[in-house]
């Protein structure tokens, strides 16, 4: 009888200095040739690669339509490496031995030979490497992709039903996840032929964010926040995506997504939940994802009518940006010239639970504003008592804690003071926190921390099914109204239709100056 | 006048002062004013002081403590106090300055303080006092001495004192001392070693059990024999593997070897010195796995470990492992 000594494992593993580094895996980009890889993906793996996140054995597959040899993918990537990734390449030595790991298959998603070359360069890299059959898949494709991919992935017998045991599988799914609630259902429908649950991460890069992870540590790590986060202290939330861009070079998704779909189904949502969520009993995926999902559920639901209050729908005109005139939306290249597509949307919800009753979440999000910037701005209601007007003083100006997402990721609170004199005067001040200033260490690029969060099994950023369908659920149900609901022009350049304005006046309140 | 911080980087110096903390302070506000106007567009500063950290050397050991004055501040927003103890300078002074880096960019302007403060030993009673006002409250103190020898039980009581994580280059500290957070530097040097071993049995997919350790001692040089000896009985505690300490090394540079069983099989640790770099090679069959000392600079190994606690939880351990080893032989 022979015994089989138990495997010695790794005693010497230590997290010091690398708290998340990854295990032994292949990464397979599906849609490598396009701009998500160059711009993205690879600079993300090479900046991970950099700092020690990532472990020696690995290997990055690139799988996409157009013919090129392993040589010329090692070319491109290290010119998108150079152009692109937030740290420049120190040495050529140093790149090369990152290069080194990228390999490529030409492959049609749709040829199901092509997945067995694809698993034949699997195999061999795990072989030649010492990799285990750890394989995350990234599909940077169009969502009409995904159906071939799947199947084929399936029947070239690529994925394990593992989702952190080895051999792993995982499978990241980048936006749109759907266009409606229904196609996000078919997709997971698709998904789950091949893929538990668990295997799946839908990415939003906004989750990837040092400010968007840092609501929740500045709401449960510090005991001052908390307390204050409901109804009884706060006003008002204001939450907003502005950009100074217009639709660019997609417009033929844009056209039919609008902004709606485009960024409030997807980001504005997941920072909402992140800000209305109760505190969870435990800092891991389960824990979070349920109390984003128990907010979407707390929605108020609207009614046609209550659509056309709650909801102001834009398009941009032709005007001046940062200096520079634009064309209209309906001018823009393949952009049909009645489209009425918004371009951009503000809207005011409510949540009905014990902690929100009464206090509106505004969002808007809009394209060919005067900056790209995106902030949450939590409005805190004014002090019970106005000691100061006897003494002459003004209404003072509500406290307002802003968490700034980009650019500048970073907090500011401001309060009032007394300014120095004879009187009592009361000026506003800003107490201020930017990420830039307070810690040495460059902020990682969204996409390095989701890549890292895969490739260690950390879903706790990456949507669940429920989430994306009861977002997409609230976002439907407002969909279903546009046909009803005016399209307000508003000049590129513009903080938004006047409409939207007129929406907060009838509130008794107004857009923060961002 | 103070020219706008355009440049990437700018130190604005405050000059050289008396040791005393109240005009320490006082210039320290004068040359962070400067520092604050002299913004492109009046860009107000943000100072931020994330930890004190207290860098003390001597005469011979100043260029190295620079060093790492200048970087870890660079790293960590911090107050540096560089305290320097040298017979040979007959005198006793402060010296302040601020730098500013401007980040290419955001535009965003970040600035640390360094204090210095020069003394020679007798008069080392007189810096303490100054030292303990300077210190910031609310945020942790860091004591890195380079010293060989702790020799002014003054100064070296109250920094172990209130320190919250002390490095020390000498192997001796004060009998009598209150020792929190104690970690030699030749701990720290044993870092590259102890991920280069890591990271080699992680990539060790194939069930390879090792059957024996041996670390070799280097008389000649600065070693941390003991310290590999005792983490790697400590780390296989829950294995029966032999780990040896010998003296008689198969070359100079060898370190470690770990053999692997019946077949002979053994991969070696050696080190790797040119004029260019100082890395640690682990040869196994065809592989070679290296690390590089400077892929974890002390600035960084000191902000890591403030961090994370798990440094000084495994230095304990280790030096615990290495008193029981003592004990018995």
């Amino acid at each position: 009888m022979t015994t089989t000594a138990a495997p010695f494992g790794n005693p010497f593993a230590t997290r010091f200095m690398r708290p998340r580094q990854a295990g032994p895996f292949a990464f397979v980009i599906f849609g490598a040739s396009g701009d998500l890889t160059q711009r993205k993906l690879v600079p993300a793996l090479y900046n991970l690669w950099l700092d020690g996140f990532l472990p020696k054995p690995f290997a990055v597959v690139g799988f996409a339509r157009r013919q090129k040899t392993d040589e010329q993918f090692r070319a491109e990537m290290t010119e998108a490496i150079t152009s692109f990734s937030r740290r420049k390449p120190e040495s050529r030595e140093s790149l090369q031995q990152f290069i080194s790991q990228l390999s490529y298959v030409p492959g049609a998603f749709g040829e199901t030979a092509d997945y067995q070359t694809l698993r034949n360069q699997l195999m061999a890299l795990s072989s030649e490497r010492r990799v285990p059959d750890n394989r995350l898949f990234y599909l940077a494709t169009p969502p009409d992709a995904f159906d071939d991919i799947i199947s084929n992935l399936k029947n070239s017998g690529l994925v394990s039903r593992h989702s952190e045991e080895e051999p792993w599988s995982r499978v990241i799914v980048e936006k749109p996840y759907g266009h409606d609630e229904q196609s996000a259902q078919e997709l997971n429908e698709i998904a789950y032929r091949v893929f538990k649950e668990k295997q799946i991460y839908r990415i939003d890069h906004y989750l990837g964010k040092e400010t968007v992870q840092n609501i929740l540590v500045l709401r449960l790590g510090n005991a001052i926040f908390e307390p204050l986060w409901n109804r009884r202290y706060i006003d008002h939330v204001q939450i907003s995506v502005a950009e100074s861009l217009g639709v660019g070079s997609r417009a033929g998704y844009f056209e039919q997504a609008g902004i709606i779909r485009d960024m409030i189904q997807s980001h504005i949502m997941q920072v909402f939940t992140l800000i209305a969520m109760e505190p969870p009993a435990a800092f891991e995926a389960t824990a979070i994802r349920d109390e984003k999902v128990k907010v979407l559920r707390s929605l108020r639901k609207f009614s046609p009518e209550e659509v056309a209050v709650n909801v102001v729908r834009g398009q941009y005109a032709a005007g001046s940006v940062g200096g520079e005139d634009v064309v209209g939306y309906r001018q823009e290249q393949n952009v049909a010239p009645g489209s009425m597509t918004d371009t951009y949307v503000a809207m005011k919800l409510s949540i009905d639970n014990w902690r929100w009753s009464g206090v509106p979440f505004y969002l808007r999000s809009g394209k060919r504003l005067p900056k790209r910037v995106t902030e949450v701005s939590i409005v805190f209601k004014a002090p019970p008592l106005r000691l100061f007007e006897a003494a002459g003083c003004e209404a003072l100006s509500p406290n307002i804690l802003r968490l700034r997402i980009q650019p500048q990721e970073g907090i500011s609170l401001s309060f009032g003071a007394k300014a120095p004199g004879q009187a009592v005067t009361v000026a506003p001040v800003r107490m201020d926190f930017m990420y830039s200033n307070s810690f040495a260490e460059a902020t990682a690029e969204a996409y390095e921390r989701l890549i890292l969060d895969a490739l260690v099994g950390d879903s706790t950023l990456f949507a669940r099914d429920d989430e994306v369908s009861l977002s997409w659920r609230v976002v439907d149900s407002i969909i279903k109204q546009f046909p009803n609901l005016p399209l307000h022009s508003y000049p590129a350049g513009d903080w938004g239709p006047r409409g939207a304005d007129e929406f907060m006046a009838r509130d008794g309140r107004e857009w923060l100056r961002l | 006048m103070m020219t706008p911080i355009s440049l990437p980087d700018q130190t604005f110096e405050g000059g050289v002062l008396p040791v005393n903390a109240d005009r320490i302070e006082r210039r320290l506000a004068e040359v962070w004013s400067l520092a604050t106007h002299s913004g492109d567009q009046g860009q107000d500063l943000v100072k931020v002081c994330l930890a004190n950290i207290v860098v003390v050397c001597d005469g011979l050991t100043r260029p190295e403590a620079e060093i790492l004055a200048l970087a870890i501040a660079r790293e960590y927003p911090s107050r540096v106090i560089l305290t320097v103890v040298d017979d040979e300078i007959k005198s006793y002074y402060a010296f302040v300055r601020t730098s500013c880096v401007k980040d290419p960019d955001s535009g965003a302007i970040r600035c640390w303080e360094i204090i210095e403060l020069v003394s020679e030993q007798t008069r080392v009673k007189s810096i303490v006092g100054a030292l303990r006002s300077l210190l910031v409250d609310s945020v942790p103190i860091v004591t890195v001495d380079f010293r060989p020898f702790q020799s002014t039980p003054a100064l070296d009581n109250m920094l172990l004192d209130l320190s919250d994580l002390v490095l020390v280059n000498a192997d001796v500290v004060p009998a009598g001392a209150s020792v929190r957070q104690l970690l030699p530097l030749r701990w720290f040097h044993t870092l590259p070693i102890r991920l280069l071993i890591g990271d080699f049995f992680g990539m060790m997919t194939a069930q390879t059990n090792p059957s024996k350790f041996t670390v070799y001692s280097q008389p000649n040089r600065d070693t941390y024999y003991d310290l590999m000896a005792g983490w790697l009985v400590a780390r296989l505690e829950k294995h029966n593997i032999a780990v040896s300490v010998s003296d008689q090394p198969t070359d100079e540079q060898t370190i470690l070897t770990i053999e692997f069983g019946h077949d002979l099989d053994k991969a070696v640790l050696r080190l790797a010195e040119t004029p260019e770099k100082v890395e640690w090679k682990l040869h196994y069959r065809n592989q070679c796995l290296t690390r590089s000392v400077t892929d974890w600079p002390l600035a960084s190994y000191i902000v890591g470990t403030l961090q994370d606690g798990s440094e000084q939880r495994e230095f304990e351990a280790v030096a615990s492992t290495i008193a029981r080893m003592r004990h018995h032989s």
